[in-house]
């Protein structure tokens, strides 16, 4: 029936965006545990002030920027405010354990939540662009053309940063550092560079994610606390530090979500997808992907 | 002189007692116990997470999970059961160390993060349920009506009912206590010390004939049970019992009242529950003090980073080596007496 | 030398929120969302009134709402209505001033018995407004009968609060707003005439369920087909996959039980999906508000049909009063709390002192009872179960404005 092969069209398409998003996000939290061995609770909180920068440079009083900048320009700033919080707060522990990262990036994402709810109030702020609203027709699908944007731009930035990681002489030395962070520093690799730099890309990747997709939805203090929670289930699926097997792993969350949704049940879907990561967890604790070291 | 010396620690607990006991009387309002049952119970949720957090070093993220089923747990099934205020907790508890065993079985098969996102992962999910199976728990309209603890009065006729908050006070007490002399009882005996070993170096205690798996579960399993057994008396304390009672938030809380207080060190969880507890609501009581919650949330935050950086110990580590110091001090002087 | 820096960043941060700070926290209850001014407008009158009489002891009135949490704007929402209700009494009755205390319930049972026993025990109010979730009010029911202090509620719909009211054995509550029940049994009959079969989708919340299963029921013995029952937690950012399943089962309506955050993000991705169907609503998905949160492109609310107790336009000088003092759109939550304090509320301070010489809180109680006053949305009176009966409204979108349709009564139901 032709009805139902468009149904199924379309869930599969809401799942690639949300995989997408999921994907954006988990990169760079799968690439700070694989160089820093850190796990960042606040990373979906730079996705959150990817939104809010979003909103002001789309609100600027005098006059609008072309959309493509702005992308550009949210993707820089979240970048710079992620190396920030790495040489401020996280450098000075970077050695220790994961207990101490881990309170020390919650203690971060309780300010950042609690600094935009003062500044924005709980308001969701609202941040269409020209393309939110134009709505394309493909094969009796329809959709937004932010949707077309948001794919695409994720199919590049995946080809890239495979590129970055496998070709490019910092990549080298950031896959180098994970896999043998005192041998580094031995062959005289400056780490700490490596690491802020590995900051920068994530929170890079986090704010290009929230130029993309914050359209589609809208900017809420809180609403990074649910993508940390997928990213590092989705990281945890993909194998701890592995970059490829998480992005696939996100994709993964992001249909399965979308499928169980549309067909079974809306609100147990993250039942569903937590249910998954834990059935992964128990049944491959190295991961969907499993090797035991490497970006 | 030493005799003084080695019975303060004693005076200091009795001195404690005393207070625990009496401070309530001070007051006749309900507010202000209210804020005392909260300390107290912070102090209980804190220490159960401690005892596998601090000791073992298994962060469990979970926690809150054993909380909010040990309440649903008397909602439920306390009025189809009908055992009154002990049972109702004993039934929690017991059920909760039983999760706790299955959960520690299945989750200490992987390690630190993905231990600890594991139990987050799990404690979504239970908050999920408890807030989409509508015809168990009712979702967000809750379970409601939950009844008051009675006591029968042996020899007599009388059931005292337990309503006010001060009865309520002195209903807690008890498992206040319990837990204080257990965790006491635990970390300061041979099993504390495995949970040293454990903690400092896995493969090193295998290596000595510490199973890492046994006391990894024991401290999960005693501190789910305890904070099972305070789910309970929550939902016989408020007669409500929502979806936010399996919150993640508790989870922040619990992280803050452990390691600025000093994760791993009964004075420092005490000292991080009363903080943590009383503070805020001082500075309300200040009146032009009062702070709004996202400000408050915010301090929390850089306080939280702040003990991170700069002290790792939390306050408790920061008073150890400042009596050591004293302790030192006072030694060189002795010795010369000598 | 590293550590200066980090001190210096912290220190930063401490000042950036020490200069935010007293802007927000003028009188003694917390006032973070308030606009600039406006908790400081009843503490000012609040002082300056005793000068001008001999002085008379202030009436307090606490309020408990959600302050903070994901639904603070309803907390906000509450506090902007009785702030303004407040100003509009002249800050005072029969020459008490008028003092509003504000404790944050959070929408959950644990907070909200905490919040209510302070601003009894501890504030000393004469009376209380709340709460912004019915959770919470539940909650808050056996406290404030403990602590025989009057209460009245504005917009908590649990049907569930009818049978504990009154003649039910809690004497001190009161409920200005109908109930789902009451709403449901007027409304679903319009409904069953514009669609033969219908897809429910909620948020999922006490507000949510409550109202979708008071609904239930109603369509199912008026012979409406439910296609489905869909529940969104508060904040859900992308509603596209059960939007294509309801598009799959193809309703001849949909109804949406949201307030207009949530429910602005889901009507543009309904649009989006091109699910083409009559929209319902029971929220406020026709208020001012909503249409702010959508003015990137106005035709989103287009031809919803909100069926509640509260439409934009009914009384539109109060629109105006609110866009004027805080240059923000009414909303039902803005406008009930307004409703209930200065009319409920005030009228019964009012005459207690009036009638019975002093306002104190059984007095309150007493004249709450016998309140009788009339408002643009009909009468704020009582039955015996201390329920009153307001009238519903029908109001919809057209040419990107809100337009109200029309009323419907609402009439006593079995409980």
């Amino acid at each position: 029936m032709p009805l139902q092969l468009e149904i199924f069209l379309e869930h599969l398409l809401n799942g690639l965006t949300l995989g997408a998003l999921y994907a954006l996000v988990t990169a760079g939290l799968s690439l700070i545990f694989g160089v820093v061995r850190l796990v960042n609770f606040a990373h979906g909180d730079f996705f959150m002030v990817g939104g809010y920068a979003l909103f002001i440079l789309l609100n600027l009083p005098w006059g609008a920027i072309p959309y493509p900048i702005i992308v550009i320009l949210v993707t820089l700033i979240v970048a710079v405010f992620a190396m920030l919080i790495e040489r401020l707060m996280l450098q000075p522990v970077l050695d220790k354990s994961w207990r101490i990262h881990a309170v020390a990036t919650l203690g971060i994402s309780i300010v950042l939540q609690n600094v935009a709810l003062i500044i924005f109030t709980t308001d969701p702020k609202q941040v269409p662009t020209p393309f939110t609203t134009k709505i394309v027709s493909l094969l009796g699908l329809r959709l937004s053309v932010q949707r077309i944007i948001i794919l695409g731009i994720a199919v590049l930035v995946f080809l890239a940063l495979q590129w970055f990681v496998k070709r490019t002489k910092l990549g080298k030395a950031m896959r180098a550092v994970s896999q043998n962070r005192d041998m580094c520093q031995v062959v005289g690799i400056d780490v700490p560079r490596i690491a802020l730099i590995t900051f920068a890309i994530s929170g890079g990747l986090a704010g290009l994610a929230a130029a993309l997709i914050a359209p589609l939805l809208s900017v809420t203090p809180t609403m990074g606390l649910s993508l940390t929670l997928k990213g590092l289930a989705a990281v945890i699926m993909g194998g701890l530090g592995q970059l490829n097997g998480s992005i696939y792993a996100a994709f993964i969350l992001g249909l399965v979500e979308s499928f169980f949704a549309g067909y079974v049940s809306f609100a147990f879907k993250d039942v569903v997808s937590f249910g998954l990561f834990i059935l992964v967890l128990f049944l491959r604790p190295q991961g969907l992907f499993g090797r035991r070291i490497g970006l | 002189m030493t005799a003084l010396a080695r019975a303060r620690p004693w005076l200091l607990w009795v001195a404690g007692g005393v207070l625990v006991l009496a401070l309530p009387l001070q007051y006749s309002g309900g507010y202000a116990i209210n804020i005392m049952i909260n300390t107290l119970m912070w102090i209980v949720f804190a220490l159960s997470f401690d005892l596998s957090a601090g000791h073992v070093g298994t962060v469990s993220l979970g926690h809150p999970a054993f909380f909010g089923i040990g309440a649903y747990l008397t909602a439920l099934l306390g009025p189809r059961l009908g055992l009154g205020y002990l049972g109702n907790t004993l039934l929690s508890a017991s059920l909760m160390a039983l999760l706790a065993l299955v959960a520690g079985v299945a989750f200490f098969r992987v390690r630190e993060v993905s231990f600890a996102i594991g139990t987050l992962g799990a404690v979504i999910i239970a908050q999920l349920i408890a807030n989409n199976a509508y015809d168990l728990t009712g979702g967000p309209l809750c379970v409601k009506g939950i009844a008051r603890p009675e006591f029968a009065i042996p020899f007599t006729d009388v059931t005292l009912k337990v309503i006010h908050p001060l009865q309520y006070y002195y209903l807690l007490v008890p498992l206040v206590v319990f837990t204080i002399v257990l965790y006491k009882a635990m970390t300061s005996s041979r099993i504390g010390r495995a949970f040293i070993a454990v903690r400092e170096d896995e493969v090193r205690a295998s290596a000595v004939g510490i199973r890492p798996l046994r006391y990894k579960l024991l401290a999960f399993v005693v501190g789910g049970g305890i904070i099972g057994a305070l789910g309970s008396f929550q939902a016989q304390y408020v007669t409500v019992v929502c979806p936010s009672e399996i919150a993640l938030s508790y989870t922040l809380n619990l992280l803050i009242i452990v390691f600025v207080g000093g994760a791993g060190s009964l004075r420092g969880v005490l000292l991080g529950s009363v903080i943590f507890s009383v503070l805020p609501r001082l500075l309300e009581q200040g009146g032009a003090l009062s702070i709004p919650p996202a400000y408050q949330q915010v301090a929390y935050g850089l306080i939280l980073i702040l003990v991170v950086l700069f002290m790792p110990d939390g306050i408790d580590g920061q008073i150890r080596r400042m009596t050591d110091k004293w302790h030192r001090s006072r030694e060189v002087e002795v010795g010369e007496d000598v | 030398m590293s550590r200066l820096r980090y001190l210096g960043f912290v220190m930063a941060i401490a000042m950036v929120l020490a200069a935010c700070a007293p802007a927000a926290t003028p009188t003694s209850a917390p006032e973070a969302t308030a606009p600039a001014g406006g908790g400081g407008g009843t503490q000012a009158e609040a002082t300056e009134a005793p000068q001008a009489e001999e002085a008379k002891a202030p009436i307090r009135i606490g309020l408990y709402a959600p302050m903070t949490g994901p639904i603070a704007f309803l907390g906000e929402g509450f506090q902007l209505g009785a702030t303004l209700a407040i100003e509009d009494l002249g800050g005072e009755i029969e020459g008490h001033p008028l003092e509003l205390v504000v404790a944050d319930d959070k929408c959950n049972p644990t907070d909200a018995v905490n919040a209510v026993r302070k601003l009894i025990e501890v504030d000393q109010v004469d009376v209380l407004l709340g709460g912004g979730c019915s959770s919470a009010t539940v909650a808050a029911l056996p406290i404030i009968a403990e602590g025989e202090t009057p209460a009245v509620s504005a917009t908590s719909t649990n049907p569930g609060i009818y049978n504990e009211m009154g003649v039910g054995g809690n004497i001190w509550e009161f409920r200005v707003n109908p109930d789902d029940l009451i709403m449901a049994a007027a409304f679903a009959s319009f409904m069953a005439e514009k669609a033969n079969s219908i897809a429910l989708v909620a948020e999922n919340t006490d507000f949510g369920r409550g109202a979708l299963s008071a609904y239930i029921p109603q369509f199912e013995a008026l012979g409406v087909e439910v296609v489905s029952e869909d529940y969104f937690d508060l904040g859900t950012a992308d509603y596209r996959p059960a939007l294509t399943g309801i598009k799959a089962s193809a309703p001849d309506a949909v109804l949406v039980v949201m307030t207009e955050r949530d429910g602005s993000t889901f009507m543009r991705q309904l649009r989006e999906v091109g699910l083409d169907v009559q929209v319902f609503s029971r929220g406020s998905l026709t208020s001012p508000l909503f249409l702010e949160y959508t003015k990137d492109d106005p035709t989103i609310g287009e031809g919803i049909l909100e069926f509640s107790f509260w439409a934009g336009g009914v009384d539109p000088d109060l629109d105006q009063r609110f866009l004027d003092r805080f240059d923000k759109s009414n909303s039902p939550h803005r406008g009930w709390a307004y409703y209930a304090t200065r009319y409920a509320i005030g009228t019964a301070i009012k005459n207690a002192i009036l009638n019975e010489g002093e306002a104190t809180r059984e007095a309150i109680r007493n004249e709450l009872e016998k309140v009788e006053v009339e408002i643009p949305f009909g009468t704020i009176k009582f039955d015996d179960h201390n329920q009153s009966y307001p009238k519903g409204t029908v109001s919809t979108i057209e040419d990107g404005e809100v337009r109200f349709v029309q009323f419907v009564e609402l009439v006593p139901v079995e409980h």
